[in-house]
């Protein structure tokens, strides 16, 4: 424990290198990438020196939002756990629902994207954000609304809330 | 560059799994699933999964014993018809308390009449007319009523009995 006060003595920290399908290399902490279980699931039998992922199906684009989504919540469990320890009130689950809500508000082909690479490297957690933006998107919405949300061609011969 | 795709092209499982989630955390009613089911064919078919419609049916119809039965190949089918019979127990019972209240009045009023009949002894023929034609009005209101009373609680020991309440 006495350790913590000494940043020094801190060993380096492990870190993973994930390469995106368009070949770009992302390195990033050992524990950020294990909240894929995809990774998690192998990684103790990879050799250290071998740990390089590659991510065939997932864009650049998205491999960016998907590691600062891990980067925050693991970030955030540190901290409200360490403020469970020091039994100090603190926000930090309220304040990550909210920090959530605002990265997942983005267009429905960037949802498509973060869908299709959580579910790959399966991230449960954002996968049920996100799962839950797209309900949120089709709630309240007549047909017409959600095609036009979800660029969706109408191919039903009747449609009985058609405007015209 | 990255290729545009669109949100539909998601995987048949996944579409089902945002509508069960949805259902699920109560994002998503019944009328959700009609207007997304609206879209386009293919939701069209997703929309007609037994997961999503057996998923709504556990959590609108939870004490149903219906919602248990597995003798319903579509799930979609079993939810229409749970809701139906909701919506007709629902309309004799509001039917009932219209008529309940009816029946009060109206034997208010042949009160009312009845002492005026005893007040004004000499002046009898167009009370009298009245008062009968009133009394026959109570009489048939008293048999519907009695009629929609016995249908409603045939029904509801019916529901008690099949769908453990309501």
């Amino acid at each position: 424990m006495k350790d913590s006060f000494n940043p020094s003595i801190e060993p380096p920290k492990k870190t993973v290198t994930l390469v995106s399908s368009d070949g770009y290399d992302f390195e990033v902490e050992e524990e950020v990438a294990l909240e894929s279980q995809v990774i998690k699931d192998g990684f103790e039998d990879k050799a250290v020196d071998d740990r390089e992922y590659l991510l065939f199906n997932v864009h650049s684009d998205t491999l960016e939002l998907i590691i600062k989504y891990c980067e925050k919540h693991v970030s955030s469990r540190k901290s409200i756990s360490a403020a469970a320890a020091s039994s100090s009130s603190s926000n930090g689950e309220e304040a990550l629902k909210e920090w959530d809500e605002h990265f997942i508000s983005v267009d429905t082909n960037t949802l498509y994207d973060i869908l299709m690479a959580a579910d790959y490297l399966n991230i449960k957690s954002l996968l049920d954000l996100a799962i839950q933006k797209v309900a949120d998107t089709i709630h309240g919405r007549s047909p017409e609304q959600i095609r036009k949300k979800f660029n969706i061609e109408n191919d039903s011969i009747i449609d009985p809330w058609a405007s015209e | 560059m990255k290729e545009g795709k669109y949100i539909e092209a998601l995987p048949d499982e996944m579409w089902i799994e945002i509508l069960e989630a949805g259902i699920r955390k109560l994002i998503l009613e019944r009328e959700d699933i009609c207007s997304f089911s609206m879209c386009c064919k293919r939701f069209n078919n997703l929309s007609n999964d037994n997961i999503v419609w057996s998923t709504l049916v556990a959590r609108d119809f939870p004490r149903d014993i219906l919602s248990k039965s597995i003798h319903w190949s579509s799930k979609k089918a079993l939810y229409i018809f749970i809701l139906e019979m909701y919506i007709k127990l629902e309309r004799l019972i509001t039917r009932e308390t219209v008529l309940s209240t009816k029946l009060e009045l109206i034997q208010r009023e042949v009160e009312v009449m009845t002492e005026q009949i005893v007040e004004n002894a000499g002046d009898f023929n167009m009370i009298i007319d009245r008062h009968f034609a009133c009394c026959e009005e109570v009489d048939n209101m008293k048999q519907e009523h009695m009629h929609i009373k016995s249908e409603v609680s045939l029904m509801q020991a019916e529901f008690v009995e099949k769908h453990g309440g309501f």
